[in-house]
């Protein structure tokens, strides 16, 4: 479907549609996302943050307002062995509150993405209890930043097990045994070998669950094929009108994979689900324009690139000298 | 030609360089095991594998002043009120500041430490544990070219004293320079968040450089200076020493 060029006369309505990265900061040397010392060396929630304050000061000096933490800030946090670790978001009730307050006071928007051990829809009671503790947890220590309801927490529908149309049920009965707080707070993102964009709009309207729209995704496993824009335009109308949606972008790598292996060097054609050092910046102008053309109510863009930060600054710069129209949506 | 083995590990691990101008704060470090930074002068980068010690010119025995002697792992951050930090001293006039108090395990002799010979006007420092272990020289420890170090270097080196670290209302200058009918704040970085004349306090005018602009040009960067101290009446704390620079 060709999208209309954008309207001469529209003009961005609130704040532009955010570029963020997750996670790690390639854009400056030394910026760490998380105390990562072994459990032996007591890391610590408070290390965490004093590195994410640290983070916060650089994404301000770039203009950065929107960033993915690390899914793995108060380490050890729900470990069932080590409980010496499970008391970290009481511990820093004062040093999350203060993180909370830089960020607003950046207009920085903060979203979480837990490690891939969090499946709702596991057939394993222990792991789903496990999974939701975890969700709990993460909420929890969002609350305790006082974020407010745009910082989610984005999950997969997880693995298939036996079959597709029994993990999606099952990710129901998953969700349904959260507790209402964590609720608010998980979005769901289709994947791109099990569950596609409509078993995610499946969930949805059984869960209300909002689902994130992921180009790369969406590009591999589409079964009903679904052109990108309206994929996109399904995604945002999951999200109440109270939270404003994200979405993920990314390209696909192409480039050749070298793997060392004890009898040598080979190599291999790349993987499509892979994602790139930068972006191809020319798919991304069109889908956004054609998000902006058809009037779509504005999100957040999280890039999926190796080059992080890197890759969000030189898009941000390619889409002003391809795309000068479309620029000041961008922030 | 000799060369030295560095190990990986440690070129991972980081270090911040406080200034320690107290020895009462440097005993506490070694006997309770915390340091102590005020929010409001806490450098831009404050997460470390490990906090070291610059001692000022107010230590005794002489051999430690003007030296980094003692390091110490972190263990923890905490964000505190001086009046919970300290809370014998709970009338002081900072009593609700908020202060990050950094727990650290014991202190740790360097064989050779680090003496401040050509630089000595030393503010926070974040370098790494393979640096520290082998300079010879404060000044070793920096990391590459620094913009920011270029700038405050040209500035001394033009007869002019800057502060580091000072809160202009409610914005964070990275230097301060006195002038006679005020004060001027030198904000670094590349944000473009503006900052209003009217949102300042009284006597106060801001400056934002960024890197780009001092590497790109330091003799410009210079004259907006210049001219901004100028405005407000001419330089304070004027230095003696050889003639300006700039121009």
């Amino acid at each position: 479907m060709a999208a209309d060029p954008i309207p001469a006369d529209l003009t961005p309505v609130g704040f532009p549609m955010r570029l963020g990265f997750p996670v790690k900061v390639l854009g400056t040397p030394g910026l760490r996302s998380h105390d990562s010392r072994r459990w032996q060396n007591q890391p610590h929630l408070s290390v965490s943050l004093a590195y994410v304050r640290d983070i916060f000061l650089y994404l301000q000096s770039r203009s950065i307002r929107f960033y993915r933490l690390s899914g793995q800030l108060a380490p050890y946090l729900t470990h069932p062995d080590l409980p010496g670790f499970h008391r970290q978001l009481d511990e820093c009730a004062t040093e999350l509150a203060a993180i909370g307050d830089l960020a607003r006071q950046q207009r920085l928007r903060l979203t979480l993405h837990p490690g891939f051990f969090v499946q709702l829809n596991s057939p394993s009671p222990a792991l789903l209890a496990r999974s939701v503790q975890e969700l709990e947890s993460a909420a929890a220590l969002l609350d305790g930043m006082g974020i407010d309801q745009d910082g989610v927490i984005v999950v997969h529908v997880g693995g298939v097990h036996d079959n597709t149309q029994a993990g999606r049920t099952r990710f129901v009965r998953g969700w349904e045994t959260l507790p209402a707080p964590t609720r608010r707070r998980v979005v769901l993102e289709h994947d791109d070998r099990r569950y596609s964009l409509s078993d995610a709009l499946w969930i949805h309207r059984r869960t209300g669950v909002p689902v994130v729209f992921d180009s790369l995704h969406h590009r591999c496993l589409n079964p009903e094929d679904i052109p990108p824009i309206d994929g996109l335009r399904l995604a945002l109308a999951t999200w109440p009108t109270s939270k404003r949606p994200k979405i993920h972008i990314s390209s696909p790598r192409t480039e050749i994979r070298y793997l060392r292996r004890p009898d040598g060097v080979h190599m291999q054609a790349p993987l499509l689900n892979q994602h790139s050092d930068f972006l191809d910046p020319f798919p991304i102008i069109d889908l956004l324009s054609a998000a902006l053309s058809l009037s779509l109510r504005p999100f957040d863009i999280l890039l999926e690139a190796k080059a992080k930060d890197v890759a969000l600054l030189r898009l941000r710069s390619q889409i002003e000298r391809y795309a000068p129209a479309l620029h000041p949506y961008i922030g | 030609m000799k060369f030295a083995y560095s190990d990986p590990h440690l070129q991972r691990r980081t270090v911040l360089v406080a200034v320690v101008n107290r020895p009462e704060d440097l005993r506490r470090a070694a006997s309770d095991g915390w340091y102590r930074i005020p929010q409001r002068r806490a450098p831009r980068r404050i997460g470390a594998d490990y906090l070291a010690f610059y001692q000022t010119g107010a230590f005794q025995p002489k051999e430690e002043s003007h030296t980094i002697t003692w390091f110490a792992p972190v263990q923890r951050y905490h964000l505190l009120t001086r009046a919970e930090l300290l809370p014998d001293e709970a009338e002081h006039p900072r009593a609700s500041d908020y202060y990050f108090r950094i727990a650290i395990g014991p202190l740790v002799r360097l064989d050779q430490p680090v003496p401040a010979a050509k630089f000595r006007r030393v503010t926070f420092i974040h370098t790494t544990l393979d640096r520290l272990l082998h300079a010879k020289d404060i000044t070793d420890l920096k990391r590459s070219a620094d913009p920011f170090d270029a700038l405050w270097q040209a500035l001394r080196d033009n007869r002019l004293r800057p502060l580091p670290n000072r809160l202009v209302g409610d914005w964070p200058a990275d230097i301060a320079l006195r002038a006679r009918g005020g004060y001027l704040g030198i904000r670094y970085g590349e944000d473009d968040e503006s900052v209003h004349d009217a949102s300042l306090p009284d006597r106060w005018r801001l400056l934002r450089l960024a890197p780009a602009e001092i590497v790109g040009d330091m003799n410009s960067c210079l004259r907006r200076i210049a001219a901004e101290l100028i405005d407000l009446g001419g330089a304070l704390d004027t230095v003696a020493g050889p003639a300006p620079k700039i121009g």
